[in-house]
């Protein structure tokens, strides 16, 4: 079927008004860019440049979810409107918008994330050891998986063979296989993600590999299966073998699998990425505006964690023992096996840097005619067993993209991307050992080069996000003799130092401070980089409980890194000098 | 109010809108930072904040968008709606097992077509998958409306056999086309039929001038085929075929104030003039083809739909013979080749194409609609269907294309070529290439996967510019049946 029309002067009009509109359309889609780090002038003028006060309070550590509810309605995750309106429905409502940059809402007063339903600070906030990443699963205090194993269903969902189980504990399961075009890629990815996304603080499942045999495996005989149009059939042994002819088996005539435990609770549907859900009256904050949501593009960029959308994300309604049909909902990441560059990494070497519909590259490459080299073009590719598109030359913290747009990540702003980064430097070689030492790479140096890899992009992510934003963290401050001593850890020095002398050396922060009312005080000086930076003989301001902003301006090789503002007061009680806040400027 | 008035309206209201933002804008940004008066949050608040900090006030012109805003909601929540209806109860699903067994392999189902030009079209599909085994496959189908006003087709595959090597296919089919394209014979340039200069007596056929007309046609063909294909770049078919063709329709010729219709064929040219008209043809048709294909995608990441390396060589020769007392017969031949260029990463490609076909045989006994032609989507891009036909036609044609994103690409062409009364002219033409005929453009063709899906292209030659679509690959080449 072919056809001919002839057009005229108006629809050459019409045609070149639509192109323009494409590329109209395109600049939305533009590399999620964190704002520009502009450097602001030294503080010479007679008044602070920042209005905002602290309560002279302590400093909140976990968010208020007191509030009970009953099981929310389950939130269905469907496809088709899913990507209509991440690709043109919501998204052009959102491009005609007013609605401008802001920071994220839920953070405290020192611009952390609070403990909550939804994160938990671990990694720096408390110790935790290798040996506790290499373990989780068993830190819940569960009980190994143990044999035999029922099948009670399918995997519902995805695109990865699965099966449901219930261990011998009656404990229930997922059960999922790498393809056998590829094995050990997906199961791999899975735990390297679950063990540190874990690590630094968000909610996952507990995921571990296991080796089993065919005979490991019986069927319950009310299990179950959806067909096509979702209808609850029986499931047969015939399903069952099924699925294992789509798996590749072990030489020793075994299957590798990955076990993730169903998660406590009742599964209620992945949580939007715009908005709050209706009926969890502790969900106040719009997604949008959450840090740790925002924040996950840190992680997910490091680990390439490309599959972003409602159903990588769940949420189960907990009932309390102690009120019946009363409890709490809680918020998961879930499915990391396209993670690490796996995501159709044999057909695709764009994963990672583009949207799979990506209008901004789309009309570059358009309007170029093929001559602009697109950033992902002749990108290494490791031949190693389990390994997909991972790696770290081309990797680019920023121009990183996930296959479908998400609308936390166009919140996204440099002030997320210093706090993720922060977390994601406390992560050491040896937690990313361990992790990967757990995803049982067939072939070591799949797990070596995945560490270094990982390693590597780690350190991309924080010389980026670290010296466009003051960093500085962990201050503490102290008084003695009517001299007050303020000390503060340098992420810089402590984790880029080493790498890179220069910096660390070079390293310079300039230290004024301001009243309440933000009048200068007399106070200024110049401290040397170092991993832990203590100033000393500040004087706190007389009046307003000696509330004094700590002006901290840093300049790195010369180049000066936004301000910092700490704000300090003394406690009614003691009248000791302590934080109540600080404000990254 | 005239159009250029109203632009003028809406360019100073635009103008207008923009002054009174950005002075508002301006006066946001000259506000000193003074400690907002503004009550602090509640005292739970996980902040921390007693006095927030000054923000610049937005823009009131972002009032201006919500006009657009509702209009693109209004549109698009019901699409998304839809869809969730759709999916949540698997509509897709529930259509495939009215129309398909649950093997999935035997259907019976509607079909519509819409094409700018021509009435809408319905029909009806009856398809077999696995016929006789793997791939073998039945497909039987029938349409109104549209390009033909009534077609019938069927077609069946057989499974490959031989290691693979062999396949044979039968089709056949009928249908009454009502607007097959005509211009004339040879490389005339087109007139307009209302030029004053231009004689208002039929043209001939083989006349100084070209003129776009239609004929309505009826055709029944049959044919078999057996391709060889041993897995190499060799690859070879033969095939018989049979075809019935009858022209002209009375009714069409005149409109409806009675008078002649000058845009048909059997008004504006004198039929006597196009060889097979008066008495229609049948004719019997042999053919065999032998062709070389290396074309090749380079890396994993680019489409087998769109290859980045090789050739593709095919030769064919034929022969015609009129039956049921036809006065039929010529010999059909040809060669097509084309040459794909990686220039970079496997998808940026320049494509070289070298085509000449001919009949040789007694002008009165090859018809006009068996004469090589060119014009339309894939031949000659940039003039009208069927614009050019002749006893030879040449082409050349360079392409380039290029990636826009994984399932789009773009692409820019040149076409040259020219139809010539014989063979012998080849070398004249050549020294003549002023006579050439030539169109380019650019489009954009969707790939998904390993599998072509369609090209919107833009074509423009001196005869003006046509939007054309495509359902088919410009390297893909006609079946034998296709040729006539």
């Amino acid at each position: 079927m072919k056809t001919n029309q002839r057009i005229g002067l108006q629809s050459s009009l019409t045609i070149v008004a639509g192109a323009i509109g494409f590329v109209a359309w395109g600049l939305p889609g533009a590399p999620v860019t964190p704002a520009e780090a502009k450097v602001p002038p030294p503080p010479q003028s007679s008044r602070l440049d920042s209005a905002l006060r602290f309560r002279n309070a302590a400093v909140i550590a976990a968010a208020d979810e007191r509030q009970q509810c009953s099981l929310p309605a389950t939130r269905p995750f469907n496809r088709l409107p899913f990507f209509f309106d991440a690709y043109v429905g919501r998204r052009s409502v959102r491009a005609l918008t007013s609605n401008p940059a802001g920071r994220a809402s839920n953070v405290n007063a020192l611009d952390e994330v609070p403990d909550s339903s939804w994160f938990e600070n671990r990694v720096g906030v408390r110790e935790v050891s290798p040996e506790e990443v290499r373990r989780y699963p068993r830190a819940a205090g569960l009980a190994a998986p143990k044999r035999p194993f029922v099948v009670v269903g399918m995997k519902v969902g995805g695109v990865s063979p699965g099966i449901r189980i219930r261990d011998a504990n009656g404990v229930g399961y997922l059960l999922k296989f790498d393809r056998p075009d590829d094995p050990d890629s997906e199961t791999a990815a899975d735990v390297v993600l679950q063990r540190l996304l874990w690590m630094v603080g968000y909610h996952t499942p507990e995921d571990t590999i296991i080796h089993f045999r065919r005979q490991d495996l019986t069927m319950d005989a009310k299990a179950k299966r959806k067909d096509l149009q979702g209808r609850s059939q029986p499931m047969t042994t015939a399903d069952l073998e099924g699925v294992f002819a789509k798996v590749g088996r072990r030489p020793d005539g075994s299957y590798r699998g990955l076990l993730s435990r169903l998660l406590d609770g009742v599964p209620v549907g992945g949580y939007s990425q715009e908005g709050t859900r209706s009926d969890d009256p502790n969900d106040t904050v719009p997604h949008q505006e959450r840090r740790e949501i925002r924040g996950t593009r840190v992680f997910f960029s490091w680990l390439n964690q490309v599959d972003v959308k409602e159903d990588n994300c769940l949420d189960t309604w907990v009932e309390d023992a102690s009120t019946p049909g009363r409890g709490h909902v809680r918020h998961q990441l879930v499915d990391f096996g396209n993670a690490l560059g796996v995501f159709d990494w044999k057909v695709d070497e764009s994963v990672g840097f583009a949207n799979l519909m990506d209008a901004h590259y789309g009309v570059h490459s358009l309007v170029s005619f093929g001559l602009w080299k697109r950033p992902w073009e002749g990108r290494p590719v490791s031949k190693l067993r389990g390994v997909g598109n991972l790696d770290s030359g081309r990797f680019d913290p920023v121009g990183w993209r996930p296959q479908y747009p998400w609308v936390p990540f166009n919140r996204f702003d440099r002030f997320d991307g210093v706090w993720g980064a922060r977390i994601l430097m406390r992560v050491t070689p040896a937690h990313i050992e361990a992790a990967v030492a757990e995803a049982q790479y067939e072939d070591p140096r799949s797990a070596a080069y995945v560490t270094q890899t990982l390693l590597e992009r780690q350190r991309k992510i924080g010389r980026y996000y670290l010296t466009e934003t003051s960093a500085l963290e962990s201050f503490s401050v102290s008084e003695v003799a009517g001299k007050a001593r303020v000390c503060f850890d340098d992420p810089v020095v402590a984790h880029l130092g080493a790498g890179e002398p220069l910096l660390a050396s070079s390293t310079r922060h300039y230290v004024t401070t301001w009243d309440f009312a933000g009048r200068p005080l007399p106070f200024r000086a110049q401290e040397a980089g170092a991993a832990r930076v203590c100033v000393d003989g500040l004087t706190a301001a007389p009046d307003a409980n000696g509330y004094t902003i700590v002006d901290i301006a840093t300049s790195r090789a010369g180049t000066p890194t936004n301000r910092l503002l700490l704000h300090v007061a003394r406690d009614p009680a003691s009248q000791a000098l302590r934080v109540v806040g600080l404000r990254r400027l | 109010m005239s159009t250029s008035n109203l632009l003028r309206n809406v360019s100073a209201g635009l103008l207008l809108g923009a002054l009174v933002a950005s002075s508002f804008s301006a006066r946001a940004r000259a506000a000193p930072p003074e400690p907002a008066p503004a009550p602090g949050p509640a005292d739970d608040d996980v902040s921390g904040v007693l006095l927030p900090e000054v923000e610049p006030s937005p823009s009131p012109a972002r009032h201006l968008l919500f006009v657009p805003r509702l209009a693109v909601t209004m549109v698009t929540v019901p699409v998304a709606r839809g869809l969730t209806i759709v999916e949540e109860h698997h509509l897709h699903e529930r259509l495939i097992d009215l129309f398909f067994d649950d093997t999935r392999t035997f259907g019976i189902y509607p079909t519509v077509a819409l094409e700018t030009r021509l009435t809408p079209g319905v029909g009806m599909r009856l398809v077999h998958k696995n016929l006789f085994g793997q791939g073998g496959r039945l497909r039987v189908g029938g349409d109104y409306g549209g390009e033909s006003r009534f077609r019938l087709e069927g077609g069946l595959t057989s499974p490959a056999i031989a290691a693979g090597m062999l396949r044979g296919r039968l089709t056949g089919g009928w249908q009454r086309q009502p607007s097959a394209a005509f211009f004339g014979i040879g490389n005339q340039s087109l007139v307009s039929t209302s030029d004053a200069t231009i004689p208002t007596i039929p043209f001939t056929a083989r006349g100084p001038f070209a003129a776009s007309t239609h004929f309505a046609q009826r055709v029944a063909h049959a044919e078999l085929a057996v391709e060889i294909d041993p897995n190499g770049p060799l690859f070879a078919a033969v095939s018989a075929a049979y075809f019935k063709r009858d022209f002209g329709d009375d009714g069409a010729a005149v409109g409806a104030d009675g008078a002649p219709r000058g845009d048909r064929t059997e008004v504006r040219f004198d039929t006597a003039s196009l060889a097979g008209w008066r008495q229609g043809t049948e004719i019997a048709y042999s053919e065999a083809q032998l062709g070389w294909n290396t074309l090749t995608a380079v890396t994993p990441y680019v489409s087998e739909a769109a290859p980045s390396t090789g050739t593709k060589v095919v030769a064919f020769a034929g022969v015609a013979r009129g039956i049921g007392g036809a006065d039929v017969g010529y010999t059909r031949y040809g060669v097509d080749g084309f040459r794909y260029f990686d220039l970079y990463h496997g998808d940026r490609v320049l494509i070289l194409r070298g085509r000449l076909e001919g009949v040789v045989g007694s002008e009165e006994r090859i018809p006009f609609t068996d004469l090589p032609r060119l014009g339309g989507p894939v031949l000659l891009r940039g003039y009208d269907r069927d614009r050019f036909r002749d006893r030879v036609a040449v082409l050349g044609s360079m392409e380039y294309r290029y990636p826009v994103s994984r399932q789009l690409g773009g692409f820019l062409f040149i076409d040259a070529g020219r139809v010539l009364p014989g063979l012998q002219d080849v070398g004249s033409a050549v020294r003549a290439p002023r006579q050439l005929r030539a169109g380019g453009g650019g489009g954009l063709e969707v790939l998904q996967g390993d599998v072509f899906r369609l090209r919107g292209q833009v074509a423009g030659s001196p005869e003006g510019f046509f939007f054309q679509l495509a359902l088919e690959p410009v390297y893909r080449l006609p079946t034998h049946h296709q040729r006539i």
